[in-house]
């Protein structure tokens, strides 16, 4: 399964967005006119101002929406609900100008919003902007380097895919932030397909087995994926180095 | 020992050290140093153990240089200590990549002959994307407990992708010169297996067949090794198992299961609690459980 979509459908049946007969209104209008947004009416102007200033960005309202639900199913304070709306704005915008540097608005607005939604949690969940905007800019080069025509939002999916990966990665294995931030570089500048992305867990595991460090094996990796090495050759190298 | 053994790393660190110095290759660097101590809980007769190692590498766009030493001492009716050391240096023009390796070792004790080992191999290896080929040549030159011995080893192999496996298939062939006289061929046609799921498992796998000839009598054996790793958690996890088979029946044998646990960092180095239990079958069967502590500095 695709690694971020994976981390997409955990945190939101975490945060209880998994309820099917839920439906997401398309704008904060329509939401605070429901009864669920009863208890929030009292920052129902600064969420309308959020809302209108989202749009101007070219943010999709109903990703706001979805965040204000989970704040109100989660019974968030409104004046916290409020800040973090604030701030998820702030998110959604950062992460498309890094799908779209040249400003461009994509036309596939549903793929666009789950770009959006797969971005902000990789920034909710510890990457810097900077971190994240670096990771872009490799998936963009990939791209430019093998002279694919890609479009905006299939290398904003590389790029998205590479840093879930290294952040499950992280997570699993205690990488440092350099390391982090190294292997989700890497992936979206290696020649490896998405699909492949996750072989580097597998890799770290026998890496860790065979007497490697992580972040020892995350340099290994990452240094052999900037410079187009296939799964099997990183295999090779692996074994290579367990063997001193 | 152990305070034996770590007086000898700041030597072995500092060879590496004006390695590094002395080299010029390349733009990146690294080095590593990793200790391990501890002890054999059951053993036919209970152990202390330890081991430093110590690598550095310098790597460039298109060349690599690697070195690496380490030194192990253990101590139970008598003293036994090993030392090794290992140079590599890689070229990687395009699609194929060459490594040049220049080993050697020394190892023995109280109540054990000194052996020692020294080698030279180069590998060439043609890269794809999803199929790769490659041709490895080596010498060594080696006294086992006195015996002396030249020993050619050549191979060909070749590795592709399948889904989340990476099948290896590959021929290898090797000829032992001994100084008295003696000489044995060996055949080893095998196929390798690598399954990466893109989950923190890991497994691998290889078989083959191998005639050993020495004269005009041969001896036919199979071989085979599987492992498998799993990481739950701070618990990384191993299996490790080997077996040659002979016309005879089992005529050796391994396994070994490992446990490790990540007890987090301390400063810049990564502290673990090893625990090993093995069992060998080469004649007689000996089985041994090591637990203990390891640091491993970036």
């Amino acid at each position: 399964m695709n690694r971020a979509r994976a981390l997409l459908i955990a945190a939101m049946l975490c945060l209880g967005l998994a309820s099917a007969t839920a439906e997401v209104k398309a704008s904060i209008a329509e939401w605070l006119a429901t009864p669920i947004a009863a208890p929030y009416s009292s920052i129902g102007a600064e969420l309308l101002d959020l809302g209108a200033r989202a749009r101007s960005l070219g943010v999709p309202e109903r990703l706001l929406v979805e965040r204000l639900d989970e704040g109100a199913l989660k019974r968030v304070p409104p004046q916290q609900l409020a800040m973090v709306i604030a701030q998820d704005v702030g998110r959604f915008a950062t992460i498309l100008t890094m799908i779209v540097p040249d400003g461009a608005r994509p036309g596939d607005h549903a793929a666009l919003s789950s770009l959006l939604r797969q971005g902000a949690i990789m920034l909710r969940a510890g990457f810097q902007d900077s971190e994240l905007a670096s990771i872009f800019a490799k998936a963009r080069s990939e791209a430019a380097g093998r002279n694919k025509t890609r479009s905006s939002m299939d290398i904003a999916a590389r790029a998205v895919n590479a840093a879930a990966v290294s952040l499950d990665a992280s997570i699993r294995f205690g990488l440092s932030p350099a390391s982090r931030l190294s292997l989700g570089e890497a992936l979206a500048a290696s020649i490896l397909p998405e699909l492949r992305f996750e072989a580097v867990l597998s890799m770290l595991t026998r890496a860790r087995g065979l007497g490697l460090q992580p972040d020892a094996t995350v340099a290994i990796l990452a240094n052999g994926l900037e410079k187009g090495a296939s799964i099997d050759a990183l295999d090779r190298e692996i074994s290579r180095r367990a063997a001193r | 020992m152990m305070g034996k053994n770590i007086k000898w790393g700041r030597p072995c660190a500092a060879l590496l050290i004006a390695l590094a110095a002395a080299t010029g290759i390349g733009a990146q660097s690294s080095t590593q140093v990793s200790m391990e101590a501890g002890g054999a809980l059951l053993d036919l007769s209970p152990a202390a153990a330890s081991s430093l190692s110590a690598a550095f590498e310098k790597t460039g766009n298109f060349t690599a240089f690697r070195a690496s030493c380490t030194l192990q001492g253990r101590a139970n009716t008598g003293m036994y200590g090993s030392a090794e050391g290992r140079g590599e240096f890689s070229w990687t023009p395009g699609g194929i990549s060459s490594l040049l390796v220049v080993e050697g070792g020394a190892s023995g004790g109280d109540s054990t002959a000194l052996s020692w080992r020294g080698s030279g191999s180069l590998a060439l290896t043609l890269d794809g994307l999803d199929l790769s080929a490659d041709f490895k040549a080596g010498l060594e030159r080696r006294s086992d407990l006195g015996v002396l011995s030249t020993l050619a080893t050549s191979g060909l192999g070749a590795s592709f992708v399948a889904g989340e496996f990476l099948l290896k298939p590959r021929f290898d062939a090797s000829a032992s010169f001994a100084d008295q006289g003696t000489t044995t061929w060996t055949f080893l046609p095998g196929l390798g297996l690598s399954w990466y799921p893109g989950l923190p498992i890991s497994a691998a796998f290889a078989a083959g067949w191998s005639r050993a000839m020495a004269g005009s009598s041969a001896t036919d054996s199979l071989v085979g090794a599987a492992s498998l790793y799993a990481a739950v958690g701070p618990v990384y996890g191993s299996l490790d198992g080997s077996a040659t088979i002979g016309a005879g029946g089992v005529t050796a044998a391994s396994a070994a299961l490992g446990l490790s646990l990540d007890a987090g960092r301390i400063g810049n180095a990564r502290l673990g609690i090893p625990t090993r239990f093995s069992y060998v079958l080469a004649g007689s069967p000996v089985m041994s459980l090591f637990a203990g502590i390891s640091l491993a500095f970036d």
